[in-house]
């Protein structure tokens, strides 16, 4: 062999290799079909027998599908003048492979047909053209299209329509009962190509009702609410910062929203809190800022205060938005209602200290549980709200508002957050003087509540034994300290 | 599978066999003239080579109509030997040019005298589709002249008939012999099988 040849020469990497095993049509064979199967890593084999004639016509055109992704449709209803009688006519069905990817968009309904005899076959009509030619349509992709039956009388009919520079629209029949026009056979050049129609919604439209989204027809998104948390949350482009050490701007604004975020219910009926904004606002917007001021963490908690005023006076809680469905809910309900979803709200947003002292103040009113015996009322607490010296100067704008009431809230300064572990022994002191806060009350459940959890479930097992540290992985270290001296 | 569509090969078994009926009657009216008058109908069967091929036509013609650049075919015919109806060259890669080379090789041989002690088998032209995958085409060579490194994958489509599903899978075997033979050694005038 010369060296030309052998440059010549290029290996056969892999080679799929279809026998096709045909015997007359009064035959009868031994050979059986053979699907796919890999005899060696770069040589695929598959064995057919069939009948010659129609069905080895048959074969190799369902062959072409798999092999070069093509899908067929059939043009039905074209409407034919008669061979033998020019005067009547007739309709005609004429079917055309193209690529699949041409039906990518009518896939998603289920027009396609069944295995009706060797391959499927999307069924699309024919629209007599109307109007201008030239007409501009939205169309998305372009194949070329092959009629199946070249040499059939209406198959050479529809070609030499299109090719005479007419095009034909597709008519694809809709689930929900109507029809859309999906496709348009069109010759460019002396080829005749399908082109697949933008069905759904084009770009140029106006943006669909939000009720239609996904998720069905919910009609009672915050939508409002929505556009300001939009509004509030504006990006602007800006020079990337080159200091390595500061965070990206896209992880903050990420965190951002993670954050505001935390507790957002998205319909009207799922929440009760946000449709009663005229007695908690301004505290949803508060809570969910980075850093609470001394003042702000007052506002909030007055907020507090004062729905914990309504409910001790038995006044009903009115929504300012109507509730979608059903009668309103009874005033114990509201209440308990309310009060679930801001201990939740707070919760979520609960980031500093000052944000502990707001959901303190929610557990603090909430802790009544008509169930508990050691129950205290709203008066008590009241009383001992007044007890404490209200606030001299910084916070007199605030509180002049509320100090004709007796929910005039607590000296912030003289709050302490929400007790550690850590601040263990501080706890034994009460925040007030005179009888048992309600803090007291809630702290002494906690605790009862963690020594029957602890009494239950024994304790971690590091934990038993090395005090409140243990040390991880100890086995591992030791390890590591027996492979030292091995490396020196 | 898109990978194996650069390169087909149609192997259409053109021994004495082939030239029988394939039994598929064609029913044909003889009109005369404009005369509504019909004639006696004729009924004329094909042999199984020539719907071999028409079929194998058929299925290039689509993929030609479809696909104008990239999608080689070529076309083999195997009685004692392979015959070569095309190459890989653009211009040879029509249906007319497939059909005349069908036309100067005429239909099957008539069963081979005891005495004439003709091979016939679908093995040569596999042999032959082998050697002629394993050519570079136009588009391959200009890749490779570009740098890439060129993945050969092809198809062969073989239409043949056997007696049983013994030698269909013998004949499967010795393809992958034969071209495991070939791609390693690279020999291409040798031929493999000698009578």
């Amino acid at each position: 062999m010369s060296k030309a040849q052998a440059d010549n020469a290029l290996p056969i990497d892999f080679c799929d290799l279809i026998v096709i095993n045909i015997f007359p049509n009064n035959g009868e064979t031994l050979v059986i079909d053979q699907p796919p199967r890999d005899i060696s890593p770069n040589l695929r084999t598959e064995v057919h027998s069939i009948r010659c004639g129609k069905a080895l016509s048959e074969l190799l055109s369902g062959l072409i599908l798999n092999h070069y992704d093509l899908a067929s449709t059939t043009v039905t209803g074209i409407p034919m003048k008669e061979e033998q009688n020019a005067n009547s006519s007739a309709n005609y069905d004429v079917e055309i492979f193209h690529h699949a990817n041409a039906h990518s968009e009518s896939f998603k309904s289920d027009i396609m047909e069944g295995p009706n005899k060797v391959r499927k076959t999307m069924t699309l009509k024919w629209c007599t053209p109307r109007g201008n030619p030239q007409d501009m349509y939205n169309c998305t992709a372009v194949y070329r299209v092959t009629p199946v039956d070249i040499n059939s009388r209406p198959s050479s009919c529809l070609i030499n329509f299109l090719l005479g520079g007419r095009s034909v629209l597709l008519e694809m029949p809709r689930r929900s009962g109507g029809k859309t026009n999906s496709h348009l056979l069109s010759a460019h050049g002396g080829e005749i190509f399908i082109h697949t129609l933008a069905t759904g919604r084009s770009v140029l439209e106006d943006p669909p009702s939000i009720s239609e989204g996904f998720g069905g027809r919910v009609t009672d998104y915050r939508v409002a609410d929505f556009a300001q948390l939009i509004q509030v949350n504006k990006v602007i482009p800006l020079k990337l910062c080159t200091n390595q050490k500061s965070i990206l701007p896209i992880i903050k604004m990420k965190n951002r929203l993670d954050r505001l975020t935390k507790y957002w219910p998205i319909t009207i009926s799922s929440t009760f809190l946000f449709n009663i904004r005229q007695y908690v606002d301004p505290l949803p917007a508060l809570i969910c800022k980075d850093e609470l001021t001394s003042e702000e963490v007052t506002t909030c908690r007055q907020v507090i205060y004062s729905l914990a005023a309504l409910e001790s006076k038995n006044e009903p809680l009115v929504a300012s938005l109507p509730l979608i469905r059903g009668k309103p809910p009874k005033r114990e309900e509201q209440f308990k209602m309310m009060w679930t979803e801001l201990e939740k709200m707070v919760r979520a947003h609960c980031r500093t200290d000052a944000h502990n002292k707001i959901l303190y103040t929610v557990m603090e009113l909430r802790s009544k549980d008509p169930d508990k015996s050691d129950r205290i009322e709203l008066d008590d607490a009241l009383r001992e709200l007044d007890a404490v010296p209200v606030e001299p100067i910084a916070r007199a704008t605030v509180i002049r508002a509320t100090t004709d009431s007796p929910m005039s809230p607590p000296p912030v300064t003289k709050c302490v957050s929400i007790p550690s572990k850590l601040a263990g022994p501080s706890r034994q002191g009460t925040m007030y003087s005179g009888p048992k806060s309600i803090l007291d009350i809630w702290l002494n459940v906690v605790e009862s509540e963690d020594k029957t959890i602890k009494e239950k479930r024994p304790d971690f097992y590091g934990r038993r034994n090395g005090g409140n540290f243990a040390v991880l992985y100890p086995k591992r270290a030791k390890e590591d300290t027996r492979d030292e001296p091995m490396v020196e | 599978m898109d990978l194996c569509n650069h390169k087909t090969v149609f192997v259409i078994d053109h021994s004495p066999y082939f030239g029988i009926s394939s039994e598929d009657p064609m029913e044909f009216e003889q009109t005369r003239g404009r005369s509504p008058n019909v004639g006696p109908t004729v009924t004329i069967t094909k042999s199984l080579w020539t719907s071999s091929l028409e079929a194998a036509i058929e299925y290039s013609r689509i993929v030609w109509d479809l696909f104008p650049e990239g999608k080689l075919i070529r076309f083999i015919a195997s009685d004692c030997m392979g015959h070569h109806f095309n190459t890989w060259d653009l211009n040879q890669q029509n249906i007319q040019h497939v059909l005349n080379g069908s036309l100067l090789l005429g239909p099957p041989p008539p069963p081979a005298h005891p005495h004439t002690s003709k091979d016939f088998s679908v093995m040569h032209g596999l042999r032959a589709a082998i050697d002629v995958l394993a050519l570079y085409t136009d588009e391959q060579l200009k890749f490779k002249k570009s740098g890439g490194k060129v993945l050969n994958y092809c198809r062969v489509i073989c239409i043949t008939s056997t007696i049983d599903n013994e030698s269909m899978n013998s004949l499967q075997e010795i393809y992958l012999l034969v071209r495991i033979y070939l791609n390693s050694s690279f020999i291409f005038l040798k031929p493999l099988f000698r009578h």
